[in-house]
């Protein structure tokens, strides 16, 4: 409930806010208010396109001779880039099964059967696998190895369609959420290794965000 | 896809960026001819300098073209996405180097002219109308919305940079972009 006494703080806020200029806190406290005021949300709304209007409002100007060509150049060497990327998944995709033949585990027991049968692999193998789907479809995968010392992580990303930055959690089996940072894909995949702070045995669940921190995949840890 | 296309102008901004997006490498030229002007006028106006303004408008074409599937068109509209990002990178250049002279008054001049020629292609709020809004605000709020909007001032920044109390400075900054709020929806809507 809003009443304009509640709002006149925030409605005082509301053209900084549009304008991109508001400090963390005070950032922080308008948008709330925003989120559940809807007078308030519509006149953000409204400041938002007039200020919107003025970064458009610079005159037009020609750029220097050859500017459009090495534009393009850096593009496409940027689609070569991600053809070459393209090989490179695969590639490393095949590294990926390598290791888990290392540690002992089919593929196929994996994906068929999540409780496979102990490795007798010459690592010593806690391994687990966070297989990433969406709607059936494959997207990716998070591979959990320890050994010795140090566990560690390695995500493979494939068909998730975003390119920037990919947040990455764990949640545990003491139901704690780990962060383990952000890595980038570029063009929808992408590929990332991390030490894990926990036992890759306390592993439950692997999820990522995308820049904004909404879920754009989870998966479960079988081991 | 946008290889049917006979010409550049039947295919929205919108299109252009899903092709871009799925890697079509036509759409990509399609959209730097498109916003090479704008993004480089944009860049321009605020780095006085043409090197540094070249350097930032690529660098603003090849993030449209990176975060291209990331584009969501119920946010923003891409003239709107584009320009943000070119102005994002001229702000930081210009925080980079902080011996390279800015000129807000004469970017306030410049927006608050009157262009005779506009060869824009339409969009909904065209550059010239956005400026003889601007026009219309007194000059210091003009000048407190242009060193916001485009320079990212605070408030706090602005007070000092004009020399004036907070209070004043929020409060010219509301007052202006409250002003042009109502020049545009005016123009939009003709009595």
């Amino acid at each position: 409930m809003s009443d304009a006494a509640s709002c006149a703080p925030f409605q005082e806020l509301l053209p900084e806010l549009a304008l991109g200029i508001l400090d963390g806190r005070e950032r922080a406290g308008a948008l709330a208010h925003v989120a559940t005021c809807p007078s308030c949300a519509a006149e953000l709304e409204a400041l938002s396109q007039a200020a919107d209007a003025v970064v458009g409002a610079a005159p037009e100007l020609e750029p220097p001779v050859g500017f459009e060509v090495r534009v393009l150049d850096a593009m496409h060497a940027g689609f070569r880039d991600r053809s070459r990327s393209r090989r490179r998944r695969r590639a490393l995709a095949a590294a990926f099964a390598a290791l888990l033949l290392l540690a002992g585990v089919g593929i196929g027991a994996l994906v068929e059967r999540p409780s496979a049968p102990a490795p007798s692999a010459t690592l010593a193998a806690d391994v687990s696998y966070a297989p990433f789907s969406a709607g059936g479809r494959p997207l990716g995968a998070a591979l959990a190895y320890g050994g010795g010392a140090t566990s560690w992580m390695f995500v493979a990303i494939d068909h998730i369609r975003i390119s920037g930055p990919i947040g990455c959690m764990v949640e545990t089996s003491s139901g704690a959420t780990v962060d383990l940072g952000e890595f980038w894909l570029d063009g929808g995949s992408g590929t990332w290794s991390v030490r894990l702070p926990v036992a890759t045995s306390a592993l439950r669940r692997a999820v990522l965000t995308d820049g904004h921190g909404r879920v754009v995949a989870s998966a479960s840890f079988q081991t | 896809m946008i290889r049917r296309s006979a010409s550049d102008r039947t295919v929205s901004d919108e299109t252009l960026l899903a092709s871009i997006a799925v890697g079509d490498e036509r759409a990509a030229i399609v959209f730097v001819r498109r916003y090479q002007r704008r993004v480089f006028g944009l860049a321009r106006a605020l780095l006085c300098d043409d090197a540094l303004a070249e350097e930032v408008s690529q660098e603003a074409m090849l993030r449209v073209w990176r975060h291209a599937p990331v584009f969501d068109p119920r946010r923003a509209s891409v003239a709107t996405w584009v320009l943000t990002i070119t102005r994002n990178l001229a702000i930081d250049a210009l925080r980079v180097r902080r011996s390279v002279p800015v000129d807000p008054d004469g970017m306030v001049s410049l927006l608050g002219g009157d262009d005779a020629t506009d060869k824009t292609i339409e969009h909904s709020l065209t550059q010239r109308s956005v400026r003889a809004a601007l026009a219309t605000l007194p000059d210091e709020q003009r000048r407190a919305v242009v060193l916001a909007a485009l320079y990212g001032h605070t408030a706090a920044e602005i007070a000092t940079y004009e020399g004036i109390p907070l209070g004043t400075a929020k409060g010219r900054i509301r007052l202006g972009l409250a002003k042009l709020r109502g020049e545009l929806l005016e123009q939009e809507a003709p009595a």
